[in-house]
């Protein structure tokens, strides 16, 4: 699927300065239609209500490390559901060692980048989801 | 030098490094390290400090041992603003609710790089939540002994410190 800057996108973590600079980056990359949550348990409502409402969301940037549901077990629940399986999933995580990157693959994560990056290297990574 | 100080050496390395690149990546600003020094009171170097506490084990060859302490990443206010502004790609002139989290985030990613790569080292580190206080002259009391080194930074931005606390024992 190629990249459509309008495409509906959910930018989720619980600290507010990280939802900030991600939003920005994805602005100045040219994403347009851009929300945000504060964890996996307040995103995935609004993932939920969004499909009852024929909009759903079509692009997920979901930090790690959130204190009520973790970006793992988000992306565990969005794999699971048949509305979902297929939504393209990007994870960001402080944490690089293999045996964490191997646990987001293996949960079917499209990709993932760690912190701190560029916009740049974050372009990079979601031109690898919408060639 | 002893085991004890050879490791803490070790063990300080990637968090100095860390840093550095978190400044460079994110907020495009060269960080230069200073000596560390020892410290010895438990006034904080800045008036915003963000810390996180550490525990883990050490396995390298035939040594074992548990480590506790924590990491502190401490500004002065000026720097910390500043820092935040260039963070954010937004202009701060006070200290405000918005701008309350940036050295929680500077402090995560610092120790998750650490981490890996004390990874290698043999050093396996639980991850803790942030937490941060603010204020001049607050006090941070390090667990019950611990030695703490902090490491000064100089920058266009302005000062920061890195204070590691740091004790490693005989696994039971």
């Amino acid at each position: 699927m190629p990249l459509n800057p309008k495409m509906k996108t959910i930018v989720i973590d619980d600290m507010l300065t990280m939802r900030k600079i991600i939003t920005k980056m994805l602005k100045q990359i040219g994403f347009t239609d851009i929300h945000e949550a504060d964890d996996g348990a307040t995103a995935w409502p609004m993932i939920e209500e969004a499909l009852n409402n024929g909009q759903p969301f079509e692009f997920i940037v979901s930090d790690w490390n959130m204190p009520k549901m973790s970006g793992l077990e988000l992306l565990e629940r969005i794999r699971k559901d048949e509305r979902t399986k297929k939504l393209p999933f990007l994870m960001i995580t402080a944490e690089a060692e293999q045996s964490n990157v191997l646990k987001v693959v293996k949960a079917g994560v499209s990709n993932f980048v760690v912190k701190p990056f560029t916009p740049e290297t974050l372009k990079g990574k979601i031109d690898k989801i919408f060639p | 030098m002893t085991d004890f100080k050879q490791r803490y050496l070790e063990f300080c390395k990637p968090f100095v490094e860390s840093l550095k690149d978190v400044y460079k990546t994110m907020l495009r600003c060269e960080l230069t390290h200073e000596a560390p020094k020892l410290k010895s009171n438990n006034i904080a170097s800045g008036d915003y400090s963000a810390l996180m506490g550490i525990n883990g084990r050490y396995e390298f060859g035939d040594v074992k041992r548990n480590f506790k302490g924590s990491l502190v990443i401490s500004w002065p206010k000026d720097c910390y603003i500043k820092s935040a502004s260039a963070m954010l790609m937004e202009d701060y002139t006070d200290y405000n609710q918005e701008i309350s989290d940036v050295g929680l985030e500077i402090c995560n990613i610092t120790m998750g790089n650490a981490k890996n790569i004390l990874n290698q080292l043999g050093y396996f580190i639980e991850m803790s939540i942030p937490n941060s206080i603010y204020g001049a002259n607050h006090e941070i009391n390090a667990q019950k002994g611990v030695v703490t080194i902090v490491t000064p930074f100089t920058s266009p931005l302005g000062n920061v410190f890195v204070e590691l606390n740091y004790e490693d024992f005989d696994l039971k």
